[in-house]
């Protein structure tokens, strides 16, 4: 197992080579030019050419990359062209407004969709499975903006209940969390149900409640603490999905996190923001699914991780 | 082994319900200035329960610093306008008058040298003095940061300065502590109203030059009626009032910038009481004019200047297919339907309200038939394909392309439309790969050499245009060395004649209005058609 | 979310692809049996071919030429002459509900179809050779899922510049991992299976094998995979429009449409409300539709 983990992290740091690279390149060859976008209005070709020496551009290319490379051994991504802020920086500020919104959605998609799924496998054929199913699939397909254009009206606006826009506190996250939230509490419940009805019809639920033990108990009890299996590995990487940052929403509610950070860096072709952003994210992807295969084999025991296996 | 994985999840789900439970439990950030509680529906939730008056404006991170020497995006100028001034004001209407200085500036009799007073005991906000020497310092920032740095261009020792090898503007003369002259190196009439562009605001040399990278971030200060406080990416900015003006004292007690991305969240907030001031696109006008509440809340501003298409004379080469695409825009519908008559359709690329506008001209037509009866002469019988290209930045660029598109079909010219973001729209620009694009400019200055700066012989290579004409740079070269008003005139006529209306390098629009929603509890504030935000007369009415 | 539902899935079909090679016509045939008894999957599979028939009679069914634009009904509430209301610029709201169906399936279907050539071919190359192929296609397919996605869209769709085909090289570029990872499973344990041994040593090339004996036996997860993407490719679009990089005027698609529409949603409701709807439909419908085809295609699973 420590051999499986630390060849996976040694291919994490490939993988993350690989993706600063890449983002590298694809800034490239992206039309637009960060010093021009600065300088739009009057600039003439010296003052480019300065700026351009300023910002470590004058270089070839291949050594612009490898400068850059040199500072992100140490985690140090440099200044943002634009802000001039210090990327790390940055990425503190905007991780700790992602945060909360990751943590808050998280919690509201856990807590329906399992309670939904829960609710739902328990009634499995009547009135009420039929109609939370529904929601759920109804929460996975609808446009998350398009749902927090909807909140933002409804419960902003018109009812006046909630904040509309902003971060200052928890009631601010309300409407975000659940815009973000209902897809993943629509995919949460629709596991949680089939994982439980797997669990049900199993043979030890069945002894149990042949030992008349109640209903209800078995459920929480056993047929619960085995489904849970699928839905953290769910649950895992959706709270991963959660801390990139969500672009949509954060712009909507404008909250200044992780997602807006990357629109933005990417708009000003900010070299070395976008770095910094594009690695975190790739950074907890990365991390995120190694948890969710170790879990796996913690999990469930027939899953071994060892040489020959991928 | 197995444990250990069974500590580190808990460990993690234990960490996440933290983080959680953190977010819900804390109510951290800073705390708004206005209770968020307030229920009172429509805009007249204003700052009444702190006591405090503030005024809450809605704005975008610029995510850049604060500083109209380096950045000249008009959020930008949203902050400093209020925080910065220069040596004078142009007012509505055009009259430039003295604000830093004691009286008006003096000409020499060769119209070369400038004579200025300062006036005595004018205070930053950091309690230094204006000293000649900080105008002397704030103008050569400009040369040296360079990004507006062409508008000193006729000061004498620009080059020098410009290039690196001299690092100070041998044109400007520090007499004394309140004294000091400026000598160009050939007449450039609008010099005054040059100074008058926030561009050139004045900061104190030694704070300025101390603060380097931090400039307009962490700290910025000038001489304005209001004291730059924060700036909180993300968040917003905070100025208040400086009680050492030395004018009238502001009777806000400050202004609160509060940063929303989305334009339609902005409007949202409005409506909700957050905001008192919000800028709106003029085509959501019928929006507001439904709504009764919100009707007699917003204003209209028309700021010098307009939108319009530009050519590449290089891929459009025929002046008379320029003609023809100009036959083809439908400017009444656009500015009568899309924008509901907030716009008015352009007849010349100058507007009124500046030197060299002619009254006399009659609006571009639109005529379908005429365009394809040109189209036919230069060789396109079968139609013609244009590829425009529009900045997404601008989100009106986006309707006028879209109406344009479809009207230019029945002059058989065939748009695609190209949209793309504003970097890879200045390189398109650089690189020359633009064939027709919607542009807009406004005046940095009342003069028509601000506006026609944009097709300026100079420009043309840089705009993707590459239009060239020896006369009309004759005339922009002879415009600025007149100083008599007539001969202006009749200069920048001609002039405007050539560019739109014999050669169609360009095919002005429409001139548009600006809206904003302003919280009718609020006096003092109006925006004109200068563009400056100054706040500094506004108050609560109680 | 989708992808690792997905993933589960895809693990369970790789457990019944190793159980051993079907016999394909008795196998179809039985999971078309199956799939009939499903009766929401069936009405879902209704709406779908409605959708398509909407998307390819869109000329004929519109009552207006969807880019025209009538001034004097600019943002006009839905009445007899336009049943859905026009919008800013006058056009007839329904006409171009209706022919955005034609862009929305087109680019949900046609980036499956590249997400699923790019990913078939990478996938089976490296389950089938293995080793140091296997180990560099591998690292590609990491690095692409690691990268994220909305941004990788956006820098795709900047570099290649807006369009219908843009967009749909871009969303194909970005879901070919899921199929690849897939097929690289299925690869790498149906080759060891006997008959392919035996077209090894009867002389079979390796291009034979993979495309006559390994690729085939990976079908009906592919066809289920491309049916669950579909939705996703739709709601990527939505969102690419959003931020302003979906398609260039004056296409209709729905993403388009709702981001338009965001400006005037409390004026004109209905112009917001319906574009969304019908994306809500159509999403929910293939994902029902998908689940259903898999559910027939793998008794195994259901649920």
């Amino acid at each position: 197992m420590f051999q499986y983990i630390s060849k996976r992290l040694f291919q994490t740091l490939l993988v993350l080579f690989g993706i600063s690279l890449i983002t590298f390149i694809l800034l490239q060859v992206v039309p637009g030019d960060p010093v021009e976008l600065m300088l739009e209005k009057r600039a003439d070709a010296q003052t480019i050419a300065r700026v351009r020496h300023e910002l470590g551009l004058d270089v070839s290319l291949p050594q612009q990359y490898l400068n850059f490379l040199k500072g992100a051994i140490h985690l140090d991504f440099g200044k943002s062209y634009f802000t001039k802020e210090v990327v790390i920086t940055a990425l503190v500020r905007c991780f700790m407004v992602t945060v909360k919104l990751a943590s808050m959605s998280f919690l509201f998609a856990v807590v329906l969709g399992v309670a939904c799924g829960m609710a739902a496998a328990i009634n499995r054929g009547k009135w009420i499975d039929s109609v939370l199913m529904t929601i759920s699939i109804v929460g996975v397909s609808a446009p998350s903006f398009w749902i927090a254009i909807i909140l933002q009206i409804i419960f902003g606006l018109k009812l006046d209940l909630l904040p509309i826009s902003g971060f200052e506190g928890p009631v601010f996250f309300i409407l975000p969390s659940i815009a973000l939230g209902t897809r993943y509490a629509g995919s949460i419940a629709r596991i949680t149900r089939t994982s439980m009805l797997d669990v049900i019809k199993q043979d030890y639920i069945r002894t149990a409640r042949a030992k008349g033990v109640k209903e209800g108990l078995v459920i929480m009890k056993h047929a619960l603490k085995n489904a849970m299996i699928p839905i953290i590995t769910l649950v895992g990487t959706e709270l991963g999905n959660m801390l990139t940052g969500s672009m949509l929403i954060e712009r909507v509610f404008s909250i200044p996190g992780i997602g807006k950070l990357a629109v933005d860096s990417m708009s000003n072709r900010d070299l070395p923001l976008l770095e910094g952003t594009v690695m975190y994210i790739a950074f907890v992807f990365v991390i995120v699914n190694l948890l969710v295969d170790i879990s796996y084999a913690f999990i469930d025991p027939r899953i071994r991780y060892g040489k020959g296996a991928n | 082994m197995k444990k250990t994985i069974k500590k580190l999840i808990s460990l993690g789900l234990a960490v996440s319900m933290a983080a959680a439970l953190s977010a819900c439990g804390s109510s951290s950030g800073p705390s708004p200035t206005t209770s968020e509680t307030t229920a009172a529906a429509g805009s007249d939730a204003a700052a009444e329960n702190t006591g405090a008056k503030i005024l809450r404006v809605a704005a975008v991170d610029p995510q850049v610093a604060y500083d109209m020497q380096q950045y000249t995006y008009s959020l930008i100028m949203k902050v400093t306008d209020n925080v910065v001034e220069s040596l004078l004001t142009t007012q509505d209407g055009g009259k430039v008058v003295p604000t830093l200085l004691a009286k008006e500036p003096e000409l020499s009799d060769d119209m070369l040298t400038y004579s200025f007073e300062l006036i005595d005991g004018v205070k930053f906000h950091n309690g230094e003095t204006l000293k000649s020497s900080d105008v002397k310092y704030s103008l050569e920032r400009v040369v040296k940061k360079q990004s507006m740095g062409s508008l000193l261009e006729k000061v004498e020792g620009y080059e020098a300065l410009a290039d690196g090898s001299a690092n100070e503007l041998t044109g400007i003369k520090v007499i004394d502590d309140t004294h000091f002259t400026i000598t160009l190196s050939e007449v450039y009439t609008p010099f005054v109203s040059v100074l008058s562009t926030p561009y050139c605001g004045i900061y104190p040399a030694e704070a300025c030059e101390a603060a380097g990278d931090n400039w307009g971030k962490t700290e910025l200060i000038g001489t304005g009626p209001f004291k730059f406080d924060s700036y909180t990416p993300g968040v917003g900015v905070e100025i208040s009032k400086f009680d050492g003006y030395y004018g009238n004292v502001p009777k806000l007690d400050g202004v609160s910038y509060k940063f929303i991305e989305d334009a339609n969240t902005q409007v949202l907030e409005y409506q909700k009481g957050n905001i008192d001031y919000v800028d709106v696109e003029t085509n959501m006008y019928p929006v507001y004019q439904a709504d009764p509440k919100l009707k007699d809340q917003m204003h209209m501003f028309q700021p010098i200047g307009g939108y319009y298409m530009t050519f590449n004379v290089k891929s459009v080469s025929d002046p008379k297919i320029r003609q023809a695409i100009s036959m083809s825009i439908n400017r009444q519908a656009i500015c009568e339907s899309i924008f509901h008559g907030t716009a008015k359709p352009s007849s010349s690329f100058i507007p009124a309200g500046i030197i060299g506008h002619d009254d006399s001209l009659e609006e571009f037509a639109y005529d379908p038939e005429g365009a394809k009866a040109l189209l036919a002469e230069a060789g396109y019988a079968n139609g013609y394909d244009l590829r425009l290209t529009v900045n997404t930045k601008y989100a009106t660029s986006i309707p006028i392309a879209t109406a344009f598109q479809e009207q230019a079909k029945a002059a058989g010219i065939n748009v695609t439309i190209e949209q793309v973001d504003s970097a890879a729209w200045s390189d398109m620009r650089k690189s020359g790969g633009v064939d027709a694009g919607v542009g807009n400019w406004y005046v940095d200055y009342n003069d028509p050499d601000s506006m026609l700066y944009p097709v300026s012989d100079s420009r043309t290579d840089r705009s993707s245009s590459f239009w060239h004409n020896e006369e009309f740079k004759k005339l922009m070269e002879a415009g600025v060395q007149t100083s008599d008003e007539a001969e202006r005139q009749e200069i920048y006529v001609k002039a405007e004649h050539i560019l739109s209306r014999e050669d169609y390098a360009i095919a002005p629009i429409y001139n548009e209005s600006k809206c904003y929603l302003l919280n009718p509890k609020i006096t003092g504030l109006v925006m004109d058609s200068t563009f400056r935000n100054f706040y500094a007369n506004a108050d609560f009415q109680q | 979310m989708k992808i690792l539902s997905i993933f589960t899935k895809q693990k369970k079909f790789e457990e019944q692809l190793l159980n051993g090679e079907m016999e394909y016509s008795s196998y179809y045939k039985d999971s078309f049996k199956r799939l009939k008894k499903n009766k929401a999957a069936l009405f879902c599979l209704g709406v779908i071919l409605f959708l398509v028939l909407l998307a390819l009679f869109a000329p004929v069914v519109s009552p207006y030429d969807p880019t025209y634009q009538d001034y004097a009904s600019v943002l006009a509430p839905p009445s007899s002459k336009h049943l859905l209301g026009a919008d800013e610029y006058g056009r007839d709201i329904l006409s171009r509900l209706i022919y955005g169906t034609r862009v929305s399936l087109s680019i949900g279907i046609l980036a499956q179809i590249l997400a699923s050539v790019i990913g078939i071919t990478l996938g089976a190359i490296a389950g089938y050779f293995g080793g140091a192929v296997d180990t560099l296609i591998s690292r590609i397919m990491e690095i692409f899922a690691a990268f994220p996605d909305l941004l990788f869209a956006m820098a795709i769709m900047t570099f290649m510049g807006q369009g219908l085909q843009n967009l749909f090289i871009a969303l194909g570029l970005l879901t070919w991992v899921r199929t690849a990872r897939l097929i690289r499973g299925s690869v790498m344990q149906l080759k060891e299976k006997e008959y392919v041994e035996a077209s090894k040593a009867s002389g079979g090339t390796s291009f034979r094998i993979i495309t006559k004996h390994l690729i085939p036996n990976c079908l009906s997860t592919v066809i289920v995979l491309v049916t669950l993407g579909i939705p996703n490719a739709i709601m990527y679009e939505a969102s690419l429009s959003f931020l302003g990089l979906g398609i260039q005027p004056p296409t209709p698609s729905w993403g388009n449409m709702i981001s338009s529409a965001q400006s005037f949603i409390s004026f004109l409701p209905v112009y917001s409300i319906v574009p969304g709807i019908a994306i809500m439909v159509t999403v929910v419908a293939f994902n029902i539709f998908g689940d259903g085809l898999r559910d027939a295609l793998d008794p195994k699973l259901r649920a």
